[in-house]
C-alpha cells in the first residue's frame, strides 16, 4: 500500500515538477503519505501490547516521543519518581545490575525505561538530572507523560500506585520485561534478588531475535 | 444575540451528551474509612459529576464516533472478551437492545470507561470524589449516620446480582441531585486499585499496614460502614481490563460552575 503510494508519488515528481500547481499537488501527496505511515505504524502494535496505551510522552531530553516507538527491541520498564527515597533507588539499582549482567552481545540491544509517576512534579530537566545522578547509560530512557497516560500504562503493567501525603507515592515495585513488540514477557519485583527472572529471560533471548526489524 | 448564546451555553452545560447532565459538587472533606481516626482527612476539591451512570445509548454514541472502541476492534489489552457482550448484533454492528438504551452500560473495562470520559473532556471520578458524593442522603451531604442509610445499601448488596440493572435515574436523587450511587451498579473510579496497595504483592514500597487482617476493621474510622468496606474490597479485586455485568461508570470534571 505504502509502496504503491510511493511509486505514484515518484511518478508525479518525474512528470511534473515545474508549475506551482504541481508543487502544491506534491505537497498534498506528501502530506497524505505522512498520514498513511502514521496509520500503518499504529496498526502494527499487537492487540495485547502495552504500547496500545499510545500517547505522546517526553524524554529526559525534552524530546516528544510516541510510546510505540519503543518497539523494535526488548525493553525493561518500571514506574518511578525522582523524588522517591525508599524503593525507587532499589528498583533503579536492580535494573542497573540487570544491565551489567546482561551478556555483552545483547547489552546494547535491550532498552531500559523509567516512567515518572509524578508528571506534574517532574520535568525533563529533573529526569535528566536523575539519570545523570544515577549514572545511567545511553541504553536508558526516562519518560514523562500526563496523569491519565501514566495511570493507563501502570494498569497495563499490573502496577498500582497512590499519591500519599507529603508528595510521596506508594507504588508497586514491579519491573517488567517487554518483548520487541511491547508484549509483557516477564514481571518481577524490583529488588536485587527479585529481579532474577528477568535476567534469565534476557539471557534466553537469541541475539538474532533481539532486534526485530518489523516491530 | 447574547441571549441566544446564553441559551446555547446552558444547553451545552446541562446536556453535554449524557442525558442527565452534571451536578456541581462543592468542596468538602472526606475521611477514608480505612484510616485511623487521627489520620488526615482527604479534601475533595469542587468538581462536577454526571448525575446518572453512562447509559448504553450514551456509550453507543461514543463507539459510533470512535470505532477503535467497538466490540470487534478494541485491543485485547484494554478489555476482556465479555466487553459489551450484552449488546445485540445487527448488520455487522454491535448495538444495545432498544429496551436497554436507558439502562447503564455494563461490561465495560476501566480503559474503555476512561476513553469515553476523555472523549468528552471529562475523566473518571477518584475514589475519594465518588465516596464523598455517595455518602450523601437525599437531604444531607453526609447522610451516612442517618437511620436506615446503611441498611438500604446493604440490602442491595445482599441481593444476588443475577438480574441485569434497570434504567438509570429512577431512584430518589441524593443531596447533590445525583442518582444511582447505590442500588443499581458498581462503578469504575480513576484510582480504583490504589487504595489497598497490598494484595498479591508484599514488596510494595509502602503499604497501609492498618489494613491488614484484624487491625483493618479495628483501626478503621467507622467499622460499621460495612458497605464501604465491601466497595473497597470489590474495587481492589478488579483489574483494569475486567468487564462485568454489574459494573459501569459515570464521568467527572474538574471545577464548578
Amino acid at each position: 500500500m505504502q509502496n504503491l503510494l510511493w511509486e505514484a508519488w515518484a511518478l508525479d515528481v518525474r512528470k511534473m515538477v515545474t508549475t506551482k500547481v504541481n508543487l502544491m499537488r506534491m505537497l498534498i501527496i506528501a502530506w497524505l503519505l505522512s498520514f498513511s505511515s502514521l496509520i500503518m505504524a499504529n496498526s502494527t502494535v499487537p492487540s495485547d501490547s502495552v504500547y496500545q496505551v499510545g500517547g505522546t510522552w517526553q524524554t529526559e531530553n525534552g524530546q516528544p516521543i510516541k510510546l510505540e516507538s519503543l518497539a523494535g527491541k526488548p525493553q525493561v520498564i518500571a514506574l518511578i519518581f525522582t523524588g522517591c527515597s525508599n524503593s525507587c533507588p532499589i528498583i533503579v539499582e536492580s535494573m542497573k545490575r540487570l544491565e551489567n549482567q546482561t551478556p555483552s552481545n545483547l547489552r546494547n540491544h535491550v532498552g531500559f525505561v523509567l516512567v515518572s509517576l509524578t508528571p506534574d512534579a517532574d520535568s525533563p530537566k529533573s529526569l535528566k538530572a536523575f539519570a545523570e545522578k544515577k549514572g545511567l547509560s545511553p541504553n536508558w530512557i526516562l519518560l514523562k507523560g500526563n496523569n491519565e497516560l501514566v495511570r493507563a500504562l501502570s494498569n497495563t503493567l499490573n502496577s498500582r500506585y497512590k499519591f500519599v501525603k507529603d508528595g510521596d507515592v506508594a507504588h508497586s515495585n514491579t519491573v517488567t520485561l517487554l518483548n520487541s513488540r511491547g508484549q509483557i514477557q516477564v514481571q518481577a519485583s524490583g529488588t536485587t534478588t527479585g529481579i532474577q527472572p528477568i535476567l534469565e529471560a534476557i539471557e534466553s533471548i537469541h541475539p538474532s531475535s533481539a532486534i526485530d526489524s518489523k516491530p | 444575540m447574547l441571549r441566544c448564546c446564553l441559551v446555547m451555553m446552558l444547553l451545552v452545560a446541562n446536556n453535554s451528551w449524557g442525558e442527565g447532565g452534571m451536578a456541581n459538587i462543592t468542596a468538602g472533606e472526606y475521611r477514608p474509612l480505612y484510616l485511623s481516626a487521627d489520620s488526615p482527612v482527604v479534601s475533595v476539591s469542587p468538581f462536577r459529576l454526571d448525575k446518572q451512570p453512562v447509559t448504553n445509548q450514551d456509550f453507543q454514541n461514543f463507539v459510533t464516533k470512535n470505532p477503535k472502541w467497538q466490540r470487534d476492534n478494541v485491543p485485547n489489552i484494554f478489555a476482556e472478551k465479555p466487553y459489551l457482550s450484552h449488546w445485540g448484533k445487527s448488520a455487522n454492528q454491535h448495538e444495545p437492545l432498544a429496551s436497554d438504551l436507558q439502562k447503564p452500560v455494563i461490561y465495560v473495562s476501566w480503559y474503555t470507561a476512561q476513553a469515553y470520559c476523555q472523549a468528552q473532556q471529562k475523566r473518571l471520578p477518584t475514589v475519594a470524589e465518588w465516596e464523598y458524593v455517595a455518602q450523601a442522603s437525599s437531604s444531607q451531604k453526609d447522610g451516612s449516620q442517618e437511620k436506615g442509610y446503611q441498611q438500604k445499601i446493604l440490602d442491595w448488596y445482599a441481593k444476588a446480582s443475577k438480574q441485569p440493572p434497570t434504567e438509570v435515574g429512577k431512584d430518589e436523587a441524593n443531596y447533590w441531585g445525583v442518582h444511582n450511587m447505590h442500588g443499581l451498579i458498581w462503578e469504575w473510579t480513576e484510582d480504583f486499585n490504589s487504595n489497598l496497595i497490598s494484595g498479591e504483592s508484599r514488596d510494595d514500597s509502602s503499604v497501609n499496614k492498618e489494613l491488614y487482617c484484624a487491625s483493618g476493621s479495628a483501626g478503621a474510622v467507622n467499622p460499621s460502614d460495612y458497605a464501604a468496606f465491601m466497595r473497597y474490597g470489590f474495587r481492589s479485586s478488579l483489574n483494569a481490563k475486567f468487564t462485568l455485568g454489574s459494573l459501569g461508570f459515570r464521568c467527572a470534571q474538574d471545577g464548578n460552575d
